[in-house]
C-alpha cells in the first residue's frame, strides 16, 4: 500500500532518472578481460583454431578408426575416403595416429603448463612475500635450474625416465617451472611494499590472507600468460624427445614419435611428414598467439621465451 | 672486474655439481649399461659378467661410483667409453671443433639476420614489413628444430634436385668423405647452420626490436632528432648502440640453446659433433661419454652465462659490479 502511495508520488522526471541506470549491467572483471581479448586478431583466431584441435582430441574415440589397428595387406596407402590421411607402415590408419597423437601431446601441454604455474607460484611467492634467506636459498636454486642445459639433461631424464605421458609431464615441469618462479617472485617483491599491502597489514591481516587474498590476484596476468608459453614449449621439447626416441615409447601415437617413424621414409614418401609436423606448428603457433594476446589483456610486461 | 668474475666462477662449481650429480643418478635410473648386451650372449659365462662388473666399478655402492667418477673427473682422468674403448677426452677433442664451427656459424648467420631486421622492424613499426617479420618470427618460435630441419633437407636437397637436376645441399655430414674444399663445406653447412639459427633469428629479432622502440621514444633521441640531426646518425649512432645492450645479453644467455639444438641438429644432419657423441651415448648407455659430454656442454652455458653478465656491465656504464 505504502510502496505504490511512494511510486505514485515519484514525479515523471524522477522516474526518468532512476530507469535507465537500474537497467545497465557493471562490467565485471572478465567483461573487460574479454575486451582487451577480443582486439589481439590473431589471439581470437590462434584460440578457434586450438579449441577445434583440443575438440577433434578429445572427440578423438568417436570419429577416428582405432589408431593401433594393424593391417598388414593395407601398408602405405594413400589418402582415400577410408584413410582420410592413408596408413603407415603397418597398416594403420595415420589420420587416426594423428588424432591420437594430438590427445598426447596436448595433455602434456595443459598439465605441465598446470604443474609449472602451481610449483612456479608457490616458490615465487613465498621467496618474493618472505625475502631474507629463504629468498636467498630459492633463488639460489632457481639459478640453478636456469643454468642447466636444457636439451641435453633432458634427453637423459627421458632416456630414463620419459617413457609415460605422466613421467613425461612431471620431468618437462620439473625443468621448466624456474623462469615463473622469478617472474612471480618479482612481482611479489615490488607489490608487497605497496600501499594496500600495508592496510591489510595494518587491518591485522595474516600472511597467507596478504598473500592469497591481496597479492596473488595481481600476479595471474603473468602467471596465465608464462603458463600459457610454457605450454607450447613443453609440447616442442616433448615431441622433440619422443623424435630422439628418448621420450613417449612406440606404439603410442605422439606426433614426435609419428615424425621419427615419417622420417624414415622421407625421401620416398614425403607427404606423411607434414601432418604430425604441421600439427605441432599450428598448435604452438595458436597458443603462442593466445599467450600474445593474454599478455595485452593482462599483463603488459615482456616475456623472452627461451627454446 | 677480476673479483666479479672469479666470485662468478667459484659460484657456477655448485652448478655444475649438481649436473654432474643430476647426469649420474639419471643415467643409473635409465638401465641398460654396457653389460647388458654381454648378459643376452649365452656364450658368456655369469662369473665373467661379474668380474667385468667388478672391474668396471658397476658393482660399487652408487656413491661411491660417483665419488670416484667426481675425483676422476677432476683430476682430468675422463675415462675410456664403453662402447668404443676410446680416451673420452679424445672421442670429444675429435667432435668438440666441428660442433664450435656449427653453432659459431649458426650464431653469426643469426645475429646478422636478426638486428637488421629488428632494427627495421621499430623502425617502421606497424608497416607491412613489420606486420610479415612479426608473423614469420611467431612461426620460427613455434618450430620444433627437427622439424625444420627435416623440412630443409626435404626442399633443398629433395625437391631441388628433383625439379633441377643439381644437387647443391646435402643432408648428412661435415664434409664429403675424404674431405673437401671450401665450397664443399659450404654445401654440407648451409641447412644445418639455417636450422640451427632460425629460432634465435625469430626470437632475436623480437627483442632487438623490442629494445630498439624503447630506444626510439626515449627523451634523448628526441632531443638527437629536435637539435636536427640527420635520421642515419640517430639511429645508428643514438638508438642502435643503446638498444644492442640489452640485446647482447640475451645472445649469450641464449648461446645454451643454441648448445642445446646442436643436439638435434647435428643428429638429423648426421654431423659427428658433440651433440650427436652425446645423442649416441645416451642411447648406448655409454656413461663416461654421456658424463664427459654434458659437463662440457655445461661449462660452456656458464661461460657464457658469465660472459653475458660482464658484457652487460662493460656496455651499461650504469651497472658496476662490486
Amino acid at each position: 500500500m505504502r510502496e505504490d502511495w511512494q511510486a505514485e508520488a515519484r514525479s515523471e522526471e524522477e522516474r526518468a532518472w532512476l530507469e535507465p541506470t537500474a537497467r545497465v549491467k557493471p562490467l565485471t572483471q572478465w567483461d573487460l578481460f574479454w575486451r582487451r581479448f577480443r582486439r589481439h586478431r590473431a589471439a581470437l583466431v590462434g584460440l578457434g583454431i586450438l579449441t577445434a584441435i583440443v575438440l577433434a582430441a578429445v572427440l578423438a574415440p568417436y570419429f577416428t578408426p582405432d589408431p593401433s589397428r594393424v593391417d598388414l595387406g593395407a601398408i602405405y596407402l594413400p589418402p582415400s575416403r577410408a584413410h582420410l590421411l592413408g596408413t603407415d607402415s603397418i597398416g594403420r590408419d595415420y589420420f587416426a595416429r594423428l588424432v591420437w597423437g594430438g590427445r598426447v601431446s596436448l595433455r602434456i601441454g595443459i598439465f605441465v603448463a598446470l604443474l609449472i604455474a602451481a610449483m612456479g607460484t608457490t616458490v615465487g611467492a613465498v621467496s618474493g612475500y618472505y625475502g631474507g634467506r629463504l629468498d636467498d636459498v630459492l633463488m639460489r636454486f632457481v639459478d640453478l635450474m636456469l643454468s642447466i642445459p636444457l636439451l641435453p639433461v633432458l634427453l637423459v631424464a627421458g632416456a630414463a625416465w620419459g617413457s609415460t605421458m605422466v613421467s613425461m609431464t612431471l620431468i618437462l615441469s620439473f625443468f621448466l617451472w624456474a623462469p615463473l618462479a622469478r617472474v612471480v617472485r618479482g612481482t611479489f617483491l615490488s607489490l608487497r611494499e605497496k600501499e594496500f599491502v600495508e592496510a591489510a597489514k595494518a587491518a591485522g591481516a595474516s600472511d597467507a590472507r596478504i598473500i592469497f587474498r591481496h597479492i596473488l590476484p595481481n600476479t595471474v596476468g603473468p602467471i596465465v600468460v608464462n603458463a600459457t608459453l610454457y605450454a607450447g614449449l613443453a609440447i616442442i621439447l616433448e615431441s622433440t624427445l619422443s623424435f630422439l626416441g628418448f621420450g613417449i615409447q612406440p606404439p603410442t601415437p605422439t606426433w614426435g614419435t609419428l615424425l621419427a617413424d615419417a622420417k624414415d621414409v622421407m625421401f620416398s614418401k614425403p607427404w606423411m611428414l607434414y601432418p604430425p609436423g604441421f600439427a605441432i606448428v599450428i598448435t604452438v603457433l595458436c597458443i603462442n598467439f593466445v599467450g600474445d594476446g593474454l599478455r595485452d589483456a593482462l599483463d603488459p610486461t615482456q616475456v623472452h621465451l627461451k627454446v | 672486474m677480476l673479483r666479479y668474475i672469479a666470485r662468478r666462477l667459484v659460484a657456477s662449481l655448485p652448478v655444475l655439481f649438481a649436473v654432474s650429480l643430476v647426469v649420474f643418478i639419471l643415467m643409473q635410473k635409465a638401465g641398460g649399461g654396457p653389460l647388458t648386451q654381454l648378459k643376452l650372449n649365452p656364450r658368456i659365462r655369469p662369473e665373467d659378467i661379474e668380474r667385468l662388473k667388478h672391474q668396471l666399478g658397476l658393482d660399487l655402492p652408487l656413491w661411491v661410483q660417483y665419488l670416484r667418477w667426481l675425483k676422476n673427473f677432476v683430476i682430468g682422468n675422463w675415462g675410456e667409453g664403453f662402447a668404443t674403448h676410446q680416451p673420452v677426452t679424445r672421442m670429444i677433442a675429435e667432435r668438440l671443433p666441428n660442433t664450435v664451427t656449427l653453432v659459431g656459424l649458426a650464431f653469426l648467420l643469426s645475429l646478422l639476420i636478426a638486428v637488421p631486421l629488428g632494427v627495421y622492424s621499430a623502425i617502421r613499426q606497424y608497416s607491412t614489413f613489420d606486420y610479415i617479420a612479426t608473423g614469420l618470427s611467431f612461426f620460427g618460435y613455434s618450430m620444433p628444430i627437427f622439424f625444420f630441419g627435416l623440412l630443409m633437407q626435404l626442399i633443398f636437397a629433395y625437391y631441388l634436385t628433383l625439379w633441377t637436376g643439381l644437387k647443391i645441399f646435402y643432408t648428412t655430414g661435415f664434409t664429403s668423405v675424404g674431405g673437401g674444399g671450401f665450397i664443399d663445406r659450404v654445401q654440407h653447412l648451409t641447412l644445418p647452420v639455417l636450422t640451427l639459427g632460425i629460432a634465435n633469428i625469430a626470437s632475436w629479432s623480437r627483442y632487438q626490436r623490442a629494445s630498439m622502440l624503447d630506444v626510439i621514444h626515449s627523451d634523448y633521441l628526441r632531443t638527437a632528432r629536435a637539435k636536427g640531426l640527420p635520421t642515419r646518425v640517430v639511429i645508428f649512432k643514438h638508438a642502435l648502440r643503446n638498444a644492442l645492450i640489452p640485446v647482447v645479453t640475451v645472445v649469450a644467455l641464449d648461446m645454451s640453446t643454441l648448445v642445446g639444438g646442436a643436439v638435434v641438429t647435428e643428429t638429423i644432419f648426421a654431423i659427428p659433433g658433440m651433440g650427436r657423441l652425446i645423442y649416441q651415448a645416451i642411447g648406448e648407455r655409454d656413461y663416461p661419454v654421456v658424463m664427459a659430454g654434458i659437463m662440457v656442454v655445461s661449462l660452456a652455458v656458464v661461460f657464457f652465462n658469465l660472459v653475458a653478465d660482464i658484457l652487460y656491465a662493460f656496455l651499461d656504464p650504469r651497472i658496476r659490479y662490486e
